[in-house]
């Protein structure tokens, strides 16, 4: 039962990762790896802001804000001017791994190649009823369910979160209505560095944090996308969680070389048995007409 | 399923002569292809409902049916792009028979070397062309033909490594035979010319003898004609007897209504789909009932908009298109600027030109009208020709290579698409999926107009859109129509719609102009004579 | 002298990877970031069978590029099935599962080599003998470079017969629009594990001649930099054509000794140049999509 509670509050990190995934991908059909960039970065700038005396009522903010801004340069200098040219998804795809690879590179400049922890000391731990959590799963599970499900209302309850919806459906007719679609792409690139740089605050409070985790991180959520549905909002999340726990089960009875074996064969599982995902509605990913 | 049975012109009676097509050459072939009881359906909606063919040796076939009546999904059935829900598919094209039974058993369908592909269906002579065409685009004209001869052993990598002396000299023999077809065909002045860069019409003959040089016996074709002018269709006329006279080959043509009288001239059947399924009539019958002019529609909205002291002018266009201005005489005053002012336009699509026309010295010549406040603008032009091309590049969704748009006076260049709404501009796209995931509620919170109650499903708020039929999506998206003072693109308004819908959307196409001091631009397809 | 003789081998090897890399993603359409795990797993497999089995080198290659085809079909088979962006996520998938493969395979309580440690995890394999081919023992700097470079002349060969066969022109029409190259009855998944099982295949032999100089093998050459590293390769140098991979191979090693040349520091070294790969694919991507040498433009 611990296992399970383990596997749950991991699992719920990566599906607020794979929703931040979806926040860049619904509206604009952009595979946002450079996230994989802003993930790796929000740690190292709390670590920089803690170490040189601020706290965290200082680290949050700024770890946050400048996140924001890094996704949001990127779809201004980078995605922006490629759909514009109607640029194909390799050339997407390539320029975002290449944001990718500088901003880890630059982390590394930076700070050095090492792991590293942003808390010291013993994790404070609770015990409810047979189970015991740690401060930081606590914080992990909390924060990741409200961001996933503060989102969802963002979406479901707010104009401008129907209006990003709409993006997401029908771009040609969202502009034909009067909106700005630069504009709205900006937001959804700010709401994915958002939920993103949150994210791995949270995983890496946990567990600790070096220049790599990045990408591990972000193909685990797009594995999640996929399996859950990658035209649903739910289905990632759901599927976030059930994977974590899931792998947990793997470590506690296999070991933990066979977590990614795990997730490789139920990826390879889902796309060919059930492609559109367990929520997803359209039509299969295949090359078909 | 909605059918749009009533928006279709009364036939009115011609008698045309035939000029090829034996009744028995259709008698005499053998059975090649048989289907029985082929049913699909997509979300919900049934589109085929038991269809059932019989195709000959030899025949050819006109299959014709409303948009949406399902035509494009029986053609991608019979060329294997598609599984049906039910039903059997027989094919006997070259010698060999085969048999499909669908629904697949479970061990059918997880089996990767899948039992029923366009691939596995083209391996039993059977060819198709696609309504866009598809050639490849980055290789040359030769290399779009040589690429489809079958059985090639310069495309298995081992035998171009150990026999490779084979393999260049099959692919010499090759090469030549090609050209030679280029050669027959009349495309050999292009034969090293990227096929990105031919005309329309050199590109269907190319897809067309793709398909041929393939080894397609029976070959499938979505819309061959669409997009050509009168003698672009004479040509593909031409070739698909020939082939049909000389060679042997079985021809399946799926056309929309408004080339059909040509083709009906060399058809021997006629299928007609409708509510699901095909009746199959020698094409003899209906040449009796085709309509020699096909403007009903036009009629009608002239009829509602023109009035006493309404002037209609004119135009023709290149490609037989046909551009109508109702315009009110009084009270105009002199001077007033044009509500939308287009000059010279011209738009490419990747190399093609699409909006403007060639002149014998080779320069471009491109579209030009203007449009006052209150008029009503009808262009009425073929498949094809490029009616949503040109809309979407007025809203701006699309380049335009040359010339000039005004709105208002303002020139908008570089002006983004939501700026020119946000200005006045507003356009209606054919077909519009709107917003599938939004509920009806979500849709109007989002389009912040007023709008009155609206009937059946529509007025259950908490909808979502994805649910809605065709007809009732456009009685949503209508409502742009009731902003005062715009000016609104329409592309194919009445599309889909049942005679009830399209009444409605003719009131509120009246309303916007008369009481709303609106301008329309509306869109609508023709007969290409 | 040695050092030209050093830069030499280390331009066939990475000429040789290029090349097969180039053949899949330059004709084929298919962008697979799983390229070094397979320049790994040919590594690893000519490093066991020589250690452990004393095969010679012509054996030993032989074999690591039969494993490298064989799991090819990691990547060939979800060829079948996803277009674009999917495809690649499952070959970063298939990359990172390969790396956790190697680098978690062992057990220290085993001789290195044998099943329950067959990697030795991330300790490596090291002390693999110099290539032998017919009972001779190539260990000179010059025998070497005379091997390698005999490969690249051999490979070259190879891909060149293949670029200018009915075969690529296939492979392009498919790239183009497959679902047309079905129409016409093209068996495109045929086609699909034909390119990624000899792309596969070819990456697997560079890793075996790497194994043969370097003589220490670790999982650092399977990590997702070292496939990003050789796709930058590609996008720099161009694809499509015959010349655009070496031209790419060329800048790749160029880049290292000119940042030597700057004196920079060690440590920043390894970042330094992968920054600049970095930035050098967005530069491509944005300004001159056919690469330096290339002929098909990634637009």
């Amino acid at each position: 039962m611990q296992i399970i509670l383990n596997g749950l509050i991991s699992g719920s990190a990566i599906a607020l990762l794979a929703v931040a995934f979806q926040s860049v991908y619904l509206p604009t059909r952009v595979f946002f790896l450079g996230l994989a960039g802003v993930y790796a970065m929000a740690p190292f700038i709390a670590y920089g802001v803690l170490n040189s005396g601020g706290g965290w009522m200082l680290a949050i903010p700024l770890t946050l804000s400048l996140c924001v801004a890094v996704s949001i340069a990127c779809e201004w200098a980078n995605h922006a001017p490629l759909s514009r040219r109607n640029a194909s998804d390799g050339a997407h795809l390539i320029a975002s791994l290449g944001i990718y690879i500088i901003i880890v590179q630059v982390i590394s400049l930076v700070w050095g190649n090492d792991a590293k922890a942003l808390r010291t000391g013993l994790n404070a731990t609770t015990q409810i009823a047979t189970l015991v959590v740690t401060e930081a799963q606590l914080i992990t599970l909390c924060g990741s369910t409200l961001l996933v499900g503060g989102t969802a209302l963002f979406l479901t309850r707010t104009d401008l979160g129907v209006r990003l919806r709409a993006l997401a459906d029908n771009p040609l007719e969202f502009q034909l209505f009067g909106y700005d679609l630069n504009s709205h792409r900006i937001l959804a690139f700010a709401m994915a560095g958002f939920l993103a740089s949150a994210d791995s605050l949270f995983v890496s409070f946990d567990v600790g944090f070096d220049p790599h985790l990045g990408m591990n991180a972000l193909l685990l959520a797009v594995v999640v996308v996929i399996i859950g549905g990658y035209d649903s909002f739910w289905g990632p999340a759901l599927a976030g969680a059930l994977l974590g726990i899931l792998r947990a089960l793997v470590v506690w009875f296999l070991g933990a070389q066979w977590q990614d074996a795990t997730t490789f064969i139920l990826l390879v599982f889902f796309l060919f048995m059930r492609p559109q995902g367990l929520l997803g509605r359209s039509r299969r990913l295949e090359v078909q007409i | 399923m909605e059918t749009s049975a009533n928006y279709l012109p009364r036939y009115q009676m011609e008698k045309k002569p035939i000029s090829t097509g034996e009744s028995s050459s259709r008698v005499d072939g053998r059975e090649i292809l048989r289907a029985r009881a082929i049913r699909k359906s997509f979300g919900g909606q049934v589109v085929l409902d038991g269809a059932s063919v019989d195709l000959h040796e030899g025949e050819v076939v006109l299959l014709r049916g409303d948009n949406g009546s399902g035509k494009t999904t029986l053609l991608n059935i019979l060329t294997g792009n598609l599984k049906p829900d039910s039903g059997t598919v027989w094919l006997d094209a070259d010698g060999t028979e085969e048999k499909f039974d669908f629904p697949f058993r479970w061990w059918q369908t997880i089996n990767p070397f899948s039992h029923f592909s366009p691939e596995r269906v083209a391996n039993e002579s059977i060819g198709r062309t696609w309504q866009d065409i598809r050639t490849f685009k980055s290789r040359s004209v030769l290399d779009n033909i040589a690429v489809a001869t079958p059985n090639q052993p310069g495309e298995n990598p081992l035998q171009v490594l150990i026999r490779n002396g084979g393999t260049r000299r099959f692919e010499k023999t090759n090469e030549s035979e090609c050209r030679e077809l280029l050669w027959k065909l009349g495309l050999k002045e292009i034969e090293d010319a990227s096929a990105e860069r031919v005309s329309l019409g050199q590109a269907k003959r190319l897809a067309i003898a793709r398909a041929v040089r393939a080894g397609a016996r029976v070959l499938f074709l979505d819309e061959p004609l669409s997009g050509l002018d009168t003698d672009g269709i004479d040509e593909i006329i031409n070739l698909l007897t020939a082939l049909v006279e000389k060679d042997r080959l079985t021809l399946v043509i799926v056309e929309h209504v408004f080339n059909i009288p040509r083709i009906l001239r060399v058809a021997h059947t006629v299928w007609t789909l409708s509510d699901g399924i095909v009746q199959s009539v020698e094409a003899q019958r209906i040449l009796e009932d085709l309509p020699s002019e096909f403007d009903d529609v036009v009629k009608k909205l002239l009829g509602q908009f023109a009035k006493p002291e309404c002037r209609v002018e004119e135009c023709l266009l290149h490609g037989g298109a046909r551009f109508l201005r109702i315009t009110d005489v009084k009270a105009k005053p002199d001077g007033e600027v044009p509500v939308l002012d287009v000059r010279s336009l011209v738009i490419r699509r990747s190399y093609r030109l699409v909006i403007g026309y060639q002149v014998l010295d080779g320069a471009i010549q491109g579209l030009s009208f203007k449009l006052y406040r209150g008029d009503v603008g009808i262009l009425c032009a073929p498949n094809g020709w490029g009616k949503s091309t040109l809309l979407e590049a007025l809203v701006g969704i699309l380049p335009s290579s040359d010339g000039q748009v005004f709105l208002r006076g303002v020139d908008l260049h570089q002006v983004p698409p939501w700026e020119r709404v946000r200005r006045g501009l507003r356009m209606l796209t054919a077909r519009n999926k709107l917003f599938p995931t939004l509920s009806i509620q979500e849709y109007l919170s989002l389009s912040n107009q007023p709008s009155e109650r609206k009937q059946g499903r529509l007025s259950n708020l908490k909808q979502s859109i994805g649910e809605l039929s065709g007809g009732e999506r456009q009685q949503l998206s209508l409502d742009k129509l009731s902003i005062p003072n715009a000016v609104t693109l329409l592309d194919e308004p009445f599309l889909g719609l049942d005679a009830r819908a399209a009444r409605h959307a003719s009131e509120q196409l009246w309303e916007a102009t008369n009481r709303l001091n609106g301008t329309l631009l509306i869109a609508l397809p023709s007969s290409p004579d | 002298m040695n050092y030209g003789l050093h830069l030499l081998i280390y331009f066939d090897i990475y000429a040789i990877l290029a090349l097969s890399l180039n053949l899949i993603v330059g004709n084929s359409g298919l962008f697979t970031m799983a390229q070094a795990a397979y320049f790994a797993v040919g590594g690893y497999t000519y490093a066991i069978l020589t250690m452990n089995f004393g095969f010679g080198f012509i054996p030993a290659a032989a074999s690591a590029m039969f494993v490298g085809g064989i799991l090819s079909l990691a990547v060939s088979l979800p060829a079948w099935r996803f277009r674009g962006d999917f495809f690649v996520l499952i070959t970063l998938a298939v990359q990172s599962l390969l790396f956790n493969v190697i680098n978690n395979w062992s057990n220290t309580d085993f001789p290195p080599g044998t099943i329950r440690n067959l990697t030795n995890g991330p300790l490596g394999l090291a002390g693999i003998a110099g290539p032998t081919i017919w009972g001779t023992k190539l260990d000179t700097m010059r025998s070497l470079s005379v091997l390698s470079s005999v490969l690249l002349v051999i490979c070259c060969l190879v891909f060149w017969l293949l670029q200018v066969s009915p075969w690529v022109r296939l492979l392009k029409s498919m790239r183009d629009d497959e679902l047309a190259a079905r129409g016409l009855g093209k068996n495109v998944r045929l086609l699909k594990i034909q390119v990624l099982t000899i792309g596969c295949a070819f990456a697997a032999l560079s890793g075996a001649v790497y194994s043969s100089y370097v003589t220490f093998i670790d999982p650092s050459i399977a990590t997702l930099d070292q496939s990003i590293l050789l796709l930058s390769m590609l996008i720099v140098g161009g694809t499509g054509n015959f010349r655009g991979p070496l031209v790419g191979a060329a800048v790749l090693l160029a880049l290292p000794e000119i940042l030597r040349l700057v004196q920079l520091p060690d440590w920043m070294a390894g970042n330094v140049r992968l920054l600049v790969y970095g930035l050098l694919l967005i530069a491509m991507v944005h300004f001159r999509p056919q690469g330096l040498a290339g002929e098909y433009k990634l637009r």
